[in-house]
């Protein structure tokens, strides 16, 4: 196996399926965000957001936080300093892997 | 994948503007400006009432941001986290702020300072100067989003037809013109943008 190849093999599973991915790219970018905003960007149904996010938990990549907005209640998520470093770790990895990729193919491109 | 990633990083970060709130604080800061600044080309300056007036440009400068940003902050709890959601972004460190603040109020003290002195460039030019710096902050701040680079092309071409209309009367007088017209056409794109927002978006469930 090259390294390219090994490469995408250890991929921080967590953060590589796509939902989990939408997800922690916006905690990436946002201090914190509610239950509301993912639900809506990410499209998910309320019982699958719930899973994923139980499984970014468990990894520590994510806190929960639940406190109230005048009399309403709000689910508010952030990113661990333990998510943001996998997910710039991550990010780097699928960066390079497609860099090298382009670059691999390049040649055969002109050659044909 | 790689440009999902940075879609949804910029997509996260254009969220602020996705009410149109920030924009219309922003349009409303301006038309007190441009207020201000009529307001110094009809008062002479060594009466009290001019004295104020002077005084009321930095006064209204240093405050209108955290004003704004209180104001915008107060009306999205009220209508943009009920409907689409809450997002918060990370905040410059403190002293990173203090730098910056006041870093920026000793450089525009220096330039102002040269510009009296020196007029490296004949007065009548300055809402044009105006309108390139508006042009370039509004396109940083629009992070990418196309109703910023149309309103930075409205600051820029009413600045260039300010500075070439060459208006009689006070040189103060044309940057009263920039601010409030330039002001107007950011509320009007901000009440726009939010009208558009609450015609599409309802007030949801959050749990």
């Amino acid at each position: 196996m090259n390294t390219d190849l090994r490469d995408l093999a250890d991929v921080d599973r967590v953060i590589h399926e796509p939902a989990r991915l939408v997800i922690v790219t916006i905690l990436y970018a946002a201090e914190s965000v509610d239950f509301l905003y993912l639900l809506r960007e990410t499209g998910l149904s309320k019982g699958n957001m719930s899973t994923h996010v139980a499984k970014l938990e468990q990894a520590d990549y994510i806190v929960v936080e639940k406190r109230f907005r005048g009399k309403i209640p709000q689910t508010v998520y952030r990113l661990t300093d333990k998510g943001r470093t996998a997910f710039e770790a991550y990010h780097q990895r699928l960066k390079r892997i497609v860099d090298s990729t382009a670059a691999m193919m390049k040649p055969q491109t002109e050659s044909s | 994948m790689v440009d999902e990633v940075k879609r949804t990083i910029r997509r996260t970060r254009q969220y602020w503007f996705v009410d149109g709130l920030a924009e219309m604080s922003a349009g409303l800061l301006f038309l007190v400006l441009g207020l201000i600044f009529f307001g110094q080309a009809h008062v002479p300056g060594r009466t009290a009432a001019g004295l104020v007036l002077r005084l009321a440009f930095p006064a209204v400068v240093l405050s209108g941001f955290w004003l704004c940003k209180q104001f915008v902050q107060g009306l999205k709890e009220r209508i943009t986290y009920p409907r689409t959601g809450y997002v918060s972004y990370p905040k410059t460190p403190r002293g990173v702020r203090r730098i910056a603040i006041v870093g920026s109020a000793v450089l525009a003290a220096f330039i102002a300072q040269l510009w009296v002195r020196y007029h490296p460039v004949p007065l009548d030019w300055t809402p044009l100067v105006e309108g390139v710096m508006t042009a370039i902050l509004l396109v940083i701040a629009g992070q990418g989003l196309r109703r910023f680079w149309w309103i930075g092309g409205f600051a820029l071409l009413c600045g260039f037809t300010l500075a070439v209309l060459r208006l009689p009367g006070p040189d103060i007088l044309a940057s009263a013109y920039f601010y409030s017209i330039t002001g107007l056409f950011i509320l009007i794109s901000g009440t726009v943008t939010l009208w558009k927002y609450l015609r599409i978006s309802r007030v949801e469930d959050n749990q």
